[in-house]
């Protein structure tokens, strides 16, 4: 991310986050230099929180992205799975997920399993359907190409499909991340103690609100920790994409 | 010049589900002898190659033989250079000698040779989308030379490119031929690109048959394009090629 654009952002946010303290002048909204002073005193907490919820966050992008990339490229490679599996995905996106949390608790615990499928269960639709748009429009003449090199199967996923989705993959991610922090944030207000998500709503319930706001700040830093993540591996993984 | 096969091909026909694509050809191509393809658009020239690098859709239904007298290796070159973005320049080249699992040491030395040899020293890292077509073009050829090939198929290899850098790389073409022992098969459009790179010259029709194929006696002429004969040779396939196409339009008698 430029450094200049990013925090020319943050100021602005600051002086309209202060000016609405100056307006609404109630406790419920404190200013940013309180919520500021809570986060170096509570520092150590606050990271501790975050990092529960960027496991969370991390272990479901690492299986969403390898199960829903393997259903995807398969279903665009087989015209009999794409005819099974495209109605099924169709049907089941729409449906939202957090409805599955209940089901989810009961079936895999009240620990992290359940927070974490119910993550990759909001991006594994979003990357099936990505991957298996993008690898249907590689276009044939790279199949072409890598066949009249001798190539074998394996030797078109590694060399043709897999790197010919990548850019595909990320922006699905990108998509994808900040729903995914949402519903997260959700799924920490059940059967847990640990998460951002859990201790913004704490802070709440026990009317902390300069610990609330320094929740939020922090679901806020992670998000764009998650992203800079996010184009810091596109940039390693996809050098040929020309930037801006 | 040996004089040995290296495949046969046979009364080969190929059909599509809404269409034919060629009818009966048959051709025996030699061990580092050199052919050209021409004919009308959609006559089969591109099937016909394709046919021959064993690379035919699944959808087409084949007729006839071709035979290769011995394990072949075949590289192809595309219209559209076929080069993978997401690699560099020399992971490109260094690719068919990857998929081959030849040594490391060995082949990045030939592909170092070839891209030398090729003016490309200096875009080893570089990307396809950065290159000029000439460019993307040499790097094309490097890869289909670095596997020292027995027999070169080229699908319009230089169609989009400027006249001089053409005839450049024609002349690449043409120095790498005489250099090696392959055989190569060049589909072109141009009735020039023809002569000068094909000892045999296959002339397809319209529907897809063998109308004429001749023996080009200018081919691998030095200076080539300042010789008479080779501007006599051009005018007669010309000459060949609207004889076809007036016997096809021609209203009955």
């Amino acid at each position: 991310m430029k450094k200049q654009p990013l925090l020319y952002s943050l100021v602005l946010i600051l002086i309209l986050w202060q000016i609405s303290t100056w307006i609404v002048h109630k406790n419920f909204l404190p200013s940013p230099a309180l919520t500021g002073q809570y986060m170096v005193i509570h520092f150590s907490l606050l990271i501790k929180h975050m990092s529960v919820s960027l496991y969370r966050i991390l272990v479901a992008i690492v299986i969403t992205v390898i199960l829903g990339s393997t259903v995807g490229i398969l279903t665009a490679r087989s015209e009999v799975l794409d005819r099974v599996v495209t109605p099924l995905l169709y049907t089941l996106y729409p449906v939202p997920k957090i409805a599955f949390l209940p089901l989810l608790m009961l079936l895999l615990g009240l620990g992290d399993a359940s927070k974490i499928t119910l993550v990759a269960l909001i991006l594994f639709f979003q990357i099936v359907i990505s991957v298996r748009d993008s690898v249907k429009a590689i276009h044939p003449s790279y199949f072409i190409a890598i066949k009249s090199l001798g190539a074998k199967s394996s030797h078109i996923y590694r060399h043709v499909i897999v790197p010919a989705i990548l850019p595909a993959l990320f922006t699905s991610l990108r998509i994808s991340v900040g729903t995914s922090i949402s519903v997260l944030f959700f799924a920490e207000n059940f059967a847990t103690q640990y998460g951002i998500g859990f201790f913004i709503m704490d802070s709440w319930l026990k009317l902390d609100y300069a610990a609330m706001f320094a929740g939020i700040v922090t679901i806020s830093f992670m998000g764009s920790a998650l992203f800079g993540l996010l184009d810091w591996t596109e940039s390693k993984l996809c050098r040929w994409v020309p930037k801006g | 010049m040996k004089s040995d096969l290296v495949m046969v091909v046979k009364d080969l026909s190929v059909h599509y589900p809404n269409r034919s694509a060629l009818h009966k050809i048959s051709l025996d191509i030699r061990a580092n002898d050199a052919y050209t393809v021409l004919g009308p658009s959609g006559c089969g020239k591109t099937t016909l190659l394709y046919a021959i690098a064993d690379l035919l859709s699944p959808k087409a239904t084949v007729e006839g033989s071709r035979i290769a007298t011995r394990p072949l290796k075949k590289s192809l070159v595309l219209q559209d250079y076929g080069l993978f973005p997401w690699k560099s320049v020399l992971q490109n080249v260094l690719l068919p000698i990857e998929l081959e699992s030849l040594k490391v040491e060995n082949a990045r030395e030939r592909a170092m040779f070839m891209l030398k040899h090729l003016k490309l020293e200096a875009h080893l890292e570089d990307f396809p989308s950065t290159l000029s077509g000439g460019q993307k073009q040499r790097v094309a050829l490097a890869r289909s030379w670095v596997v020292e090939p027995d027999l070169l198929l080229m699908d319009e290899p230089f169609s989009s490119l400027d006249a001089l850098t053409r005839e450049q790389l024609q002349e690449d073409v043409l120095s790498m031929f005489n250099q090696s022992k392959m055989s190569m098969i060049t589909v072109t459009h141009s009735i020039e690109e023809a002569v000068l790179l094909g000892r045999h010259i296959l002339i397809l029709s319209d529907e897809g048959t063998l109308s004429h194929v001749l023996l080009n006696p200018t081919f691998n002429m030095a200076f080539a394009r300042e010789n008479e004969a080779y501007y006599e040779q051009c005018i007669e396939i010309r000459k060949l090629l609207k004889e076809d196409q007036y016997e096809k339009t021609a209203p009955p008698l």
